[in-house]
């Protein structure tokens, strides 16, 4: 496996990793907006310099329960479609780590 | 290998280009054979693009654009005629040249296709023997087997400088740097400059950005309180507005972009449908916002295609018909009342109408009832319904499943409306109208719920606000549903924030219908010929917004069409007013883009199910009105109600109107005798259904009005009795239905010459 750095966040119980060269910033306080019917795992849409990206509901999105709404932290990551910001909990401490350390499942 | 990156990029652009004028010049060349210019600068073309591919490396290019230009340079010689057979060819080595170039700009090689096929069919048109490819690009002339007296023809244009526009193509050959040439290709563009689209496009988001900065320096410049504040705040005003339409010109672009390409396809198509057609073009210069143009493209080559398909007749059939065997195809574009038109005419057979009706019952799209009452325009906007193909072969050209139904679903995603006019045997016009640019719009700000939302100002109306006291009798409940009365006109109510939460309302009255409790406001939407009332809590602010599109994710939401960042920074979606008036079931479910216009004694059906007004008949029977021809309902104090010489008047602020006492008019009731029309107390509230007799509003009084429900029309039986038009078994209990003719027969309605004695004026 080769040697690369991920960055780890909590989502619920879970501590769950993504390659850190993915994630773009860490994003506090603004409230998305809702967007009405749409996906569920959609929490809504925030501004981040001039740009509209739709936040993502982590949780939501694998399965847990929603976790209260005024706990909102995203992760600013980049996709192939664009920027996208992740809502995980905002307890999260971004944890680099090296892949070397990962053992496989 | 940066630079040759470049290089590679700039050759794949300059080609394109010149593909794209070739196919023009092809098919005019095809229509003038004698026209030398073009074929020289056909020539020319080719000649440069196998140039910069020799010098590149493609040699699969090369070889196809020398087998090209071996044709080419017969025809100009004039050894060779042009047949329809070698135009095709020629067609087909600009299609290939197409394919190598986009392989090319992906894998940086022409691929690995040698097209020899099409290579083969070029040399046996022209006649001459494969020959071998020249060993450099400098000289392929020479490799040619001329015979002796061509080879001197050709030295003896050259000693003498020879300025024959035939042979002006050779004098490139003998240069050495080919990507020089490259240059006489782009030379007659006057003052431009190629600018990266990406490069446009942040740009224009900066502008958005200038103006969601000037919103709010304008929100702060609102409380007044600094001069200085307010003239810089004036002046920015100014420079953004400038700005921004000098960055939205930018963008624009001439539809002839689009419609340089239509000439090939039209030649293609017509030629696979063994018919003649020829295509003209007025304003072409017509620009629209590039956005715009790429999504036009489509649906416009797909009218085109259905005009050539369906439209246009065979040759043999036009000229029995007395026409010209060519048809003919008009593209016209104009701007008009802020919009860009485009119209798409052929002279062919019209629309069929019967195959139309009988496609329509064919498919149920519509009933037999209703399609018996439609007009020739209503039947043409049958064409538009999803699954209607009147294709009897599907061509591999038009019918691919693909209807107008996408084309109008394309058309109107811009914003934009498709119409379609037609005349038999004439010819058919379908009309095209867009918004000259989508992304900075005017729009109103409004609040439902805790969320805000914008609303594109091109499909408001206006603005009402409803104060639940004062106009509580505007409100109407119809059976479930709510309709608001606007200066004597019935619109159905639709309330956002029920259509984005739905379940979770608590504002509804006994029936269900939603009743609006608090003050709020009613925005009036016009969609194509319709109206309707969208009830919001709060009408915040009009300003013209920068629109942005929907992230992937976002997109599966049905009712917006974008976002965009209001003056405080955060986001709003906007709505997608005819999205949601869709979901809202607003005007039913049967798409039909005009309402048919029903007569006055002619039930009007959707399917064979009819609205009724019930109401209660004296003697607590049953009798019912199309709700059709129901204008509105009115509760009309008795003392406003006056009688002069038998007939009844009521009295209110814009008038008279005349009143008819159903009761009395139909006979064979309990007997109410005359002077006892009016019930006994003064304070007593009449039922009034008010209705139209030429055009002039009645009311009609009645003793009580219960809902309205859908009856099916089947096995009416006749009235028993003068004014009762049918009888019908409506929820159990037999019902008349009211012939509404009979019982307004009495009622004068030509205008009043002078106030008659007896009437108090005024108050």
């Amino acid at each position: 496996m080769d040697s690369a750095t991920y960055t780890t966040f909590q989502v619920g119980d879970y501590w769950i990793g993504m390659d850190a060269q993915r994630v773009q910033e860490a994003l506090h306080g603004e409230e998305p907006t809702e967007v009405p019917l749409a996906h569920p795992a959609l929490r809504g849409l925030i501004n981040v310099r001039g740009q509209i990206v739709p936040v993502v509901d982590l949780r939501t999105r694998i399965g847990l329960a929603p976790g209260p709404e005024s706990s909102v932290a995203c992760l600013l990551t980049r996709t192939a479609g664009g920027p996208v910001a992740l809502a995980v909990d905002p307890t999260s401490d971004l944890v680099g780590i090296d892949s070397t350390t990962m053992i496989p499942l | 290998m940066g630079e040759m990156d470049e290089v590679v990029a700039e050759f794949l652009a300059e080609s394109r280009e010149g593909l794209d004028s070739l196919d023009r010049d092809f098919v005019a060349l095809e229509a003038n054979p004698g026209d030398t210019e073009t074929l020289a600068r056909i020539f020319r073309c080719a000649h440069t693009i196998k140039g910069t591919a020799g010098f590149l490396g493609f040699s699969n290019l090369v070889s196809v654009t020398h087998a090209g230009e071996n044709l080419l340079s017969r025809l100009r010689d004039g050894e060779v005629a042009i047949t329809p057979e070698i135009t095709s060819a020629l067609l087909a080595m600009v299609d290939a040249v197409r394919t190598m170039l986009e392989v090319a700009e992906t894998t940086g090689r022409d691929g690995e296709d040698s097209h020899a096929p099409l290579i083969a069919e070029m040399d046996r048109l022209s006649g001459a023997p494969p020959d071998e490819l020249p060993r450099n690009a400098d000289a392929p002339e020479t490799a040619l087997p001329f015979s002796a007296s061509e080879a001197h023809q050709i030295l003896q244009n050259e000693l003498h400088g020879e300025a024959a526009p035939a042979h002006e193509g050779s004098a490139p050959t003998r240069r050495t740097q080919t990507y020089g040439a490259l240059e006489a290709t782009a030379a007659s563009a006057p003052e431009t400059i190629r600018v990266d689209v990406r490069l446009i496009d942040r740009l224009m988001d900066l502008a958005g950005e200038l103006l969601l900065t000037r919103n709010q320096i304008g929100q702060l410049n609102a409380r007044g309180e600094d001069p200085l504040l307010a003239a810089a705040s004036h002046r920015l005003n100014l420079v953004t507005a400038e700005l921004q339409e000098g960055i939205t010109k930018m963008r624009m672009m001439p539809l002839d972009n689009v419609f340089s390409k239509f000439p090939r396809i039209v030649r293609d198509l017509a030629r696979a449908c063994k018919k003649q057609v020829r295509i003209e073009f007025d304003g072409r210069s017509t620009e629209l916002d590039k956005t715009l143009i790429e999504a036009i493209k489509d649906p416009l080559t797909h009218l085109l295609r259905n005009a050539i398909d369906h439209g246009i007749e065979l040759p043999a059939e036009r000229v029995r018909k007395g026409k010209p065997a060519e048809g003919l195809l008009t593209v016209r574009a104009f701007h008009e009342g802020g919009q860009v038109h485009i119209h798409i005419s052929d002279d062919g057979a019209g629309i069929q109408f019967d195959r139309v009706r009988s496609r329509a019952l064919g498919r149920n799209l519509v009933s037999p009832e209703t399609l018996a009452r439609m007009s020739d325009d209503e039947l043409s906007s049958l064409i538009f319904l999803p699954g209607f193909s009147t294709a009897n072969t599907v061509t591999s050209l038009s019918g691919r499943g693909v209807g107008l139904d996408v084309v109008k679903t394309n058309v109107e995603r811009i914003g934009g409306t498709v119409s379609v006019e037609s005349r038999a045997h004439r010819g058919t016009t379908f009309a095209i109208k867009m918004p000259l640019t989508l992304a900075i719009v005017p729009a109103l700000i409004v609040a439902a719920g805790r969320s805000r939302f914008a609303l594109p100002q091109v499909n408001i109306l206006e603005v009402v606000a409803y104060e639940p006291i004062r106009d509580q009798q505007k409100v109407e409940d119809f059976h479930g549903t709510s309709v608001f009365r606007l200066r004597g006109q019935l619109m159905p109510l639709v309330f956002l924030d029920r259509e984005l939460r739905p379940g979770a309302d608590d504002r509804l009255d006994a029936d269900g219908a939603a009743v609006p409790s608090g003050r709020v406001h009613i925005v009036v939407v016009k969609l194509a010929e319709r109206q309707f009332g969208l009830v919001v809590d709060r009408v915040l602010d009009q300003q013209e917004i920068v629109v942005k599109g929907l992230s992937r994710q976002a997109k599966g939401s049905p009712i917006f069409s974008g976002a965009t960042i209001l003056g405080d920074g955060r986001v709003a979606l906007i709505l997608d007013l005819p999205a949601l008036a869709h979901r809202a079931r607003v005007f039913g479910d049967k798409h039909v883009s005009r309402p048919p216009v029903s007569s006055a004694n002619e039930p009007r059906s959707e399917g064979d199910q009819v609205s009724m007004l019930l109401l209660r008949s004296p003697d607590d029977g049953r009798m019912a009105l199309p709700l059709s021809h129901v204008l509105r309902l009115e509760s009309v104090p008795q003392k406003a109600v006056d009688e002069v010489e038998g007939h009844l008047f009521w009295r209110h602020d814009e008038g008279t109107m005349p009143l008819v006492s159903v009761n009395a008019v139909i006979p064979e009731r309990r007997v109410v005798p005359r002077n006892e029309l009016l019930p006994q107390s003064a304070n007593a509230l009449l039922h009034v259904v008010v209705v139209q007799k030429q055009g002039v509003s009645v009311g009609l009084i009645v003793d009580d009005i219960f809902e309205v429900v859908d009856v099916s029309m089947r096995n009416p039986r006749v009235g028993s009795r003068p004014g009762i038009a049918a009888c019908l078994v409506i929820q159990g209990r037999v019902t008349e239905l009211l012939d509404l003719d009979y019982v307004l027969a009495a009622v004068d309605v030509t205008p009043a010459p002078a106030a008659p004695a007896g009437w108090v004026v005024g108050a």
